[in-house]
């Protein structure tokens, strides 16, 4: 009997481990959409924008204060087309800067990579001539990472200008997603991400 | 609440006194499955088909039994894509929502005969600890909540033997509000083994 009862106790530890819910399985699940705005702003008496032709990096040397680095242009000009789409679809008009515009569009985009490191993989160096036969390993990789992706897209009203000296942002917007698949998927999640942030912001529609 | 306190300290002394008065022990171990109500039902509102319990018993008279029951289960729903909004703000994706609940309780059966079907019913107190998640994206909300938990209960004893039985129970887990989370409940559907001991 004793023998039923270690039985019975591994088998239902068995069954909750093996059908723990595991989530999301396709990288497309894992893109989300961020919006956020000035409610006290005139979006209705507003009709014009400007949007620079490059999508701007936040890395390293930005943030160093070293030159400004880009997205490559295979993966910016969908970004831009489909952000310029969009707002001449809700009835906006784009100028350029030098034109005195309502607000400017200003696209940014970063990367973001983390590691999952197991440090005593690493750590043969140091213990291998101590055990016989070369110590013990793992048997999984030690170091496996994923990296997310992240455009951020703030409209600024020029004219407004905050208590530190620099443009109002009035609607902002975020996607976020793992940089997986090919090129063309990845663009086309970005297109339909920046679509989404358009739709989930109807106070922009003239 | 006062008397819940008395409750289960009356059933914490019955645990105590029953060691030294009868010997016979009851221990079970149980497949559980879960249907969420209330505030567990707006969170997850699908049937929880991952769960198990144990159970100690002993007896302090041939009809009442007393002992203490844990218990886990997991409750777990995909929403479809869609906008939350909160102030100016609105976050869209798609939503995968976790509960575990990990539910303690001191509690009482009363057995009706001695055939080989028995029929019990009880009642329990104690806490259950609500990890509750909400993953959206690279990004995972989390709430931890303790519950003041009554869960009465009703079920069958299948004889098999002298020292095992087919245990068949539903058992009610209604916890109540807290100062940041609604109350709920989880009606379980719970079938295993139970073995007599000394």
């Amino acid at each position: 009997m004793k023998l039923l009862k270690i039985l019975s106790l591994v088998f239902l530890g068995l069954l909750l481990t093996q059908c723990y819910p595991e989530g999301p399985e396709y990288v497309d699940e894992i893109d989300i959409v961020y919006t956020n705005y000035d409610p006290a702003y005139n979006f209705a008496a507003k009709h014009t924008f400007a949007m620079p032709d490059k999508v701007m990096k936040i890395d390293n040397d930005l943030l160093n204060g070293k030159d400004t680095n880009f997205i490559k242009p295979i993966y910016a000009n969908v970004m831009l087309s489909q952000i310029r789409q969009n707002l001449l679809s809700k009835g906006w008009s784009e100028l350029s800067i030098s034109q005195n515009p309502d607000v400017l569009v200003a696209p940014a985009a970063y990367e973001v990579t983390t590691y999952i490191y197991d440090y005593w993989g690493y750590y043969g160096w140091w213990y291998d001539g101590y055990y016989p036969g070369g110590g013990w390993y793992y048997p999984y990789p030690a170091v496996s990472d994923y990296s997310t992706g992240s455009l951020i897209v703030a409209m600024v009203d020029p004219n407004l200008v905050s208590a530190n000296d620099r443009p109002e942002v009035v609607w902002t917007f975020a996607i976020n997603g793992l940089l997986e698949g090919t090129t063309s998927q990845f663009n086309a999640r970005v297109a339909k991400g920046i679509d989404q942030a358009f739709k989930q912001s109807p106070y922009l529609q003239k | 609440m006062k008397k819940i306190y008395i409750l289960i300290l009356i059933m914490g002394l019955g645990i105590s006194l029953s060691s030294a008065l009868f010997a016979q022990s009851f221990t079970s171990i149980q497949y559980n499955v879960g249907i969420p109500f209330g505030g567990l039902k707006d969170h997850t509102d699908q049937t929880s088909w991952r769960g198990m319990s144990f159970e100690y018993h002993r007896a302090v008279t041939p009809e009442i039994t007393v002992g203490a029951n844990l218990a886990y289960s997991v409750f777990y729903q995909r929403m479809p894509y869609g906008s939350y909004t909160q102030g100016n703000a609105t976050l869209s994706g798609v939503q995968y929502r976790y509960n575990n609940l990990f539910p303690m309780a001191i509690n009482a059966h009363y057995t009706f005969g001695r055939g080989e079907f028995r029929p019990y019913a009880g009642i329990g107190a104690g806490t259950v600890y609500d990890l509750r998640n909400t993953d959206m994206g690279m990004i995972s909300f989390e709430n931890r909540e303790w519950h003041f938990l009554i869960c009465p209960e009703a079920g069958i004893l299948f004889s098999t033997g002298p020292e095992t039985s087919i245990k068949l129970n539903v058992k009610y887990d209604n916890a109540f509000k807290t100062k940041d989370a609604d109350a709920f409940g989880n009606m379980n559907i719970n079938i295993g083994f139970l073995f007599r001991g000394r």
